[in-house]
């Protein structure tokens, strides 16, 4: 059997209906009046189980931190902790559970953007403050009471990203395989506009449903084009399939695949041989911040390894900070917009520069009202949709495993 | 060239729906239901796969054939302590019985294995190139799998006294009760049939995409559709139309494109209903 | 000898009974004809004997032995055919596959055979499907079938429903010869005149119980059955 699970997270789940973790007996003894409410609906299973146990682990150790530390503006956190399955109807679910059972007053950690398209719309309604990482157009569409956070970058980002790569490596004949979803096509859209303004022409574009047994077809019709490079913009899941039968079909092209895609899990069901230069990128954290520094070190105690292994979770502790922040900035925050409004006020990019929650306190202490958060995986500065920009790493895989090429900022 | 690979892709993507349209239509044919855990018996039947070459190391053989029992158990006992007591109530509880059926199998599977995708291990080969027509290796072996279980079904059904009671039960059942056959024994067939289609068709759709709980569910519904389209309660019906199904959507995708495609073998669905409401190879009794 | 004997037999589905309370028996080497108008209970009563009814009671026996606490698949092997209306042969199964199904046993090749002389029509169309024969083959395939088994007794319902009169002659004629076979039968007719005509007794039934009884010729000549249950001259 390939791709074994992690037993251990295997047995945690098993007892998850829904988990409420009283972050520290500190929180407990203060005022019940106090206690800031936050969800944390992550995938703990599904296609993007990898990621999900660190980001709710990050979420659930900056909680007994900041608790510990006297909690922010006087308030201390409660984390109630959900599995999304990465998918978007168990993730409503976890959602509408965590918005109406406990009355939370942000949702922090939520990954796929399925899973926040699903959730957007319930979050709005309840005035609820939604952080998350999907990169869906339409995200930023839905994000009409402001309440929403995209921490990841952008699918135009990821357009720009792509065009970069495929230049860099002086490919000239791409091809697009893209799954029907709203974040896939956004992705392919964008690598669409910026490859026709650098050469005036239009590359193929494959769609493709997800859940099919046999993409055959698809592929057929993506070799006719007899492509040098091959852009894959799908999900574990699919991209297993088509990685498998391209290269039964005889594919020789490259192909580049977002790192979600082409997972360890991937290579590892495929074996080395079917993966081998492929071309991974994602989205890569601020490494050389002070606030990542931080960050590892809580990363290290919640999960026992490295920061680098999961760059979710260095979102996760930014997400943390910036609530944590916003509430210091104001304690007397009660609705989600008010969260929202102070989030804008301390995560820049005007405002004084400050590296973590506790540097942050102190300005604020000495009468600061506008921060500049500089976070862990990146800048934190959201524009009024709740986008950011990010830096992309682009690793090639050898051997079966990741080796890091290259980095790319966007700059629109 | 191009429309014979379509028609190649076709054809593996019948084969596959095909073994599930043969359990639907089994099922249909004696048990006189839809059974909705269909799908779901393939799952389980491409899990076990993948729990026996964890244990034993890869033999993909021993795999499929531990599947086959392990399965054809599973359905027995779906058989033997939820359907059997639905048998003299109306069809429409066994369907509803059935779902149930479905939703726990997928639940149990995602607790025991989570959500996390599988692989089954099998050899990953280049096609085999013809003058542009591609044959890949293990389509070679699916097809195989897919005709020699076809073959033990129909062996089964037509060549032996308890096929004929299998077929009489399904004809008859006041007439094949009069003539001394006794549901028990065509039961214990009929089901231990549908568990060895499911094991191999799972392990055939397990082959080809991951595994994961839902891949049985998200194949159910173009199952039925050439269950139906094969003439309700015609395994060999439904096989054919299968296979038609899978070439056709193939075959349209430079027409329709590929998002479309299995709308297309819905409206082919439809189409063929109103046109010939009993299916492409059903017939209305007439015996009346 | 009786063969079958019912007493005060009750049959119904659901809450309802159809059949209530009726007392009938039938002799060896007997052709006994029920009649009756429709509704009255007749194919239920056939259902209850043949054990495919959902609930059944009173007294059945059959040669003695207890019927009531038998299954449905036990009859053939007691030596009860059955010859249900209409649906009365396997169609997706060959002619030969339709009389195999009924013959256990060593002798069932030869008693095949005895079949085919029988009823020479099917032994030209052993391999086809029944649901491919016309009207009178399929009603020869349905007696030969109930006859594979050597019953000592035949069920049969409404054996010339939806066939045309000619055909009905014949299926009458057949159901005569019977009777040379040492085979007692037990016919459920809507044609009852002509039922009756080679019926040693008959039972008259109307709302679930028996109305009249009696040797076939008294019933035939009954003046009252004539107005109630045979109606005007054929």
């Amino acid at each position: 059997m390939k791709n074994q699970g992690d037993v251990s997270r295997r047995a945690v789940l098993a007892g998850i209906g829904s988990t409420a973790l009283l972050t520290g007996l500190s929180g407990r003894a203060q005022a019940a009046g106090n206690v800031f409410r936050i969800g944390a609906p992550n995938t703990i299973t599904g296609a993007a189980g990898v990621f999900g146990t660190g980001v709710q682990n990050t979420i659930i150790e900056m909680a007994k931190r900041l608790n510990a530390a006297g909690g922010a503006g006087g308030h201390t956190f409660e984390v109630f902790a959900e599995d999304t399955q990465t998918l978007p109807e168990p993730a409503l679910l976890a959602a509408r559970k965590l918005i109406e059972v406990n009355e939370v007053k942000a949702l922090l950690g939520v990954y796929s953007s399925p899973e926040a398209l699903a959730i957007i719309p319930a979050s709005n309604a309840a005035d609820v403050v939604l952080m998350h990482t999907g990169a869906a157009p339409k995200l930023a569409a839905d994000n009409t009471e402001g309440l929403g956070f995209q921490f990841y970058p952008s699918s135009q980002s990821i357009g720009f990203v792509l065009n970069q790569i495929v230049t860099k490596e002086g490919y000239e004949r791409p091809v697009t395989l893209t799954l029907t979803n709203d974040a896939s096509i956004g992705n392919s859209t964008s690598f669409h506009k910026y490859w026709a303004e650098q050469t005036g022409s239009e590359p193929e574009d494959i769609r493709y449903q997800p859940n099919q047994p046999n993409y055959r077809s698809e592929l057929q019709q993506a070799l006719l084009a007899n492509p040098d490079v091959i852009i894959l913009n799908g999900y574990e899941p699919d991209a297993t399939i088509i990685m498998k039968q391209l290269y039964e079909l005889g594919n020789t092209a490259r192909v580049i695949a977002p790192e979600f895609a082409v997972t360890t899990r991937l290579i590892e069901a495929l074996g080395p041989e079917l993966v081998e230069d492929t071309i991974v990128y994602r989205f890569v954290p601020n490494s050389d911040s002070a606030a990542y520094t931080l960050f590892d070190e809580v990363y290290q105690a919640a999960m026992d390894a490295p920061g680098s292994a999961n760059t979710y979770a260095a979102i996760a502790y930014d997400e943390m900070n910036l609530v944590a922040l916003a509430l210091e900035l104001d304690p007397a925050i009660s609705t989600g917009a008010e969260l929202a409004d102070a989030i804008h006020k301390v995560c820049g990019p005007d405002g004084e520069p400050c590296n973590s929650f506790a540097e942050g306190k102190e300005l604020i202490a000495g009468g600061a009202t506008v921060l500049n958060y500089l976070g862990a995986s990146g800048p934190c500065d959201f524009d009024d949709q709740g986008r950011t920009p990010g830096n992309f790493g682009v690793s090639e895989v050898k051997s079966g495993e990741y080796v890091f090429a290259y980095g790319i900022v966007f700059e629109d | 060239m191009f429309y014979a690979n379509l028609a190649m892709s076709g054809l593996v993507q019948g084969l596959l729906l095909a073994t599930l349209a043969l359990s639907v239509s089994l099922c249909f044919s004696v048990a006189k239901f839809t059974n909705a855990a269909t799908g779901d018996f393939m799952t389980v039947g491409a899990y076990v796969v993948v729990a026996i070459q964890a244990v034993t190391g890869g033999s993909l053989m021993l795999g499929v054939l531990g599947s086959c029992i392990v399965t054809a158990l599973i359905s027995l006992l779906a058989y033997w302590l939820l359907f059997r007591h639905l048998a003299h109530v109306s069809p429409i509880m066994s369907l509803v019985a059935s779902v149930g059926l479905a939703l726990f199998l997928r639940s149990v599977l995602s607790l025991f294995a989570g959500h996390e995708q599988y692989a089954i291990d099998y050899p990953i080969a280049r096609a085999i190139n013809f003058h542009g027509f591609l044959i890949v290796p293990i389509d070679l072996w699916v097809a195989l799998a897919s005709v020699a279980l076809l073959a033990l079904v129909f062996a089964v059904l037509y060549l032996t006294p308890i096929g004929l009671q299998v077929r009489a039960l399904a004809d008859n059942r006041d007439l094949a009760r009069a003539a001394g056959i006794r549901s028990r024994g065509v039961m214990i067939v009929l089901w231990s049939l549908i568990g060895i289609v499911s094991a191999v068709g799972g392990t055939i759709i397990g082959i080809k995409t991951v595994v994961i709980p839902d891949i049985g569910w998200n194949l159910l519904l173009p199952g039925f559709a050439a269950a139906i389209l094969g003439g309700l309660g015609n395994p060999l019906g439904a096989v054919i139309a299968a296979i038609l199904l899978g070439i056709c959507q193939e075959l349209s995708t430079p027409m329709v494109g590929f998002v479309y495609k299995t709308i297309f073998s819905f409206a082919v669905l439809i189409a063929v209903l109103i046109w010939k409401p009993e299916g492409l190879f059903g017939r209305v009794e007439q015996v009346r | 000898m009786r063969l079958l004997e019912l007493k005060e037999l009750r049959v119904g589905y659901g809450e309802v009974d159809i059949v209530r309370g009726i007392d009938l028996h039938v002799e060896e080497n007997e052709i006994v004809t029920i009649a009756g108008t429709n509704g009255a209970g007749k194919s239920t009563l056939v259902k209850g004997v043949m054990g495919l009814a959902p609930r059944t009671s009173g007294q059945m026996t059959f040669a003695g032995q207890d019927l009531l606490s038998r299954s449905a698949e036990d009859r053939r092997s007691l030596g009860i055919s059955y010859v249900p209306q209409v649906a009365n042969v396997f169609p997706s199964l060959s002619v030969s596959e339709n009389l195999s199904i009924m013959g256990r046993g060593q002798n069932a090749k030869s008693r095949m055979d005895e079949m085919f002389s029988m009823f020479p029509a099917l032994g030209r169309r052993k391999r086809t499907q029944a649901r491919a024969l016309s009207g009178g083959e399929r009603q020869q395939l349905a007696f030969a079938r109930a006859l594979m088994s050597q019953p000592k007794l035949i069920v049969l319902d409404e054996p010339t429903a939806a066939l045309s009169p000619a055909l009905s002659t014949q299926v009458f004629e057949q159901v005569k010869q019977l009777l040379s076979m040492d085979v007692a039968v037990l016919m459920i007719e809507q044609r009852a005149r002509q039922s009756l005509k080679i019926s040693h007794r008959g039972y008259i039934l109307d709302s679930g119980k028996v109305a009249m009884v009696g040797p076939a010729e008294q019933l035939l000549a009954d003046p009252e059955m004539e107005e109630l249950y045979l109606g005007v001259h054929e």
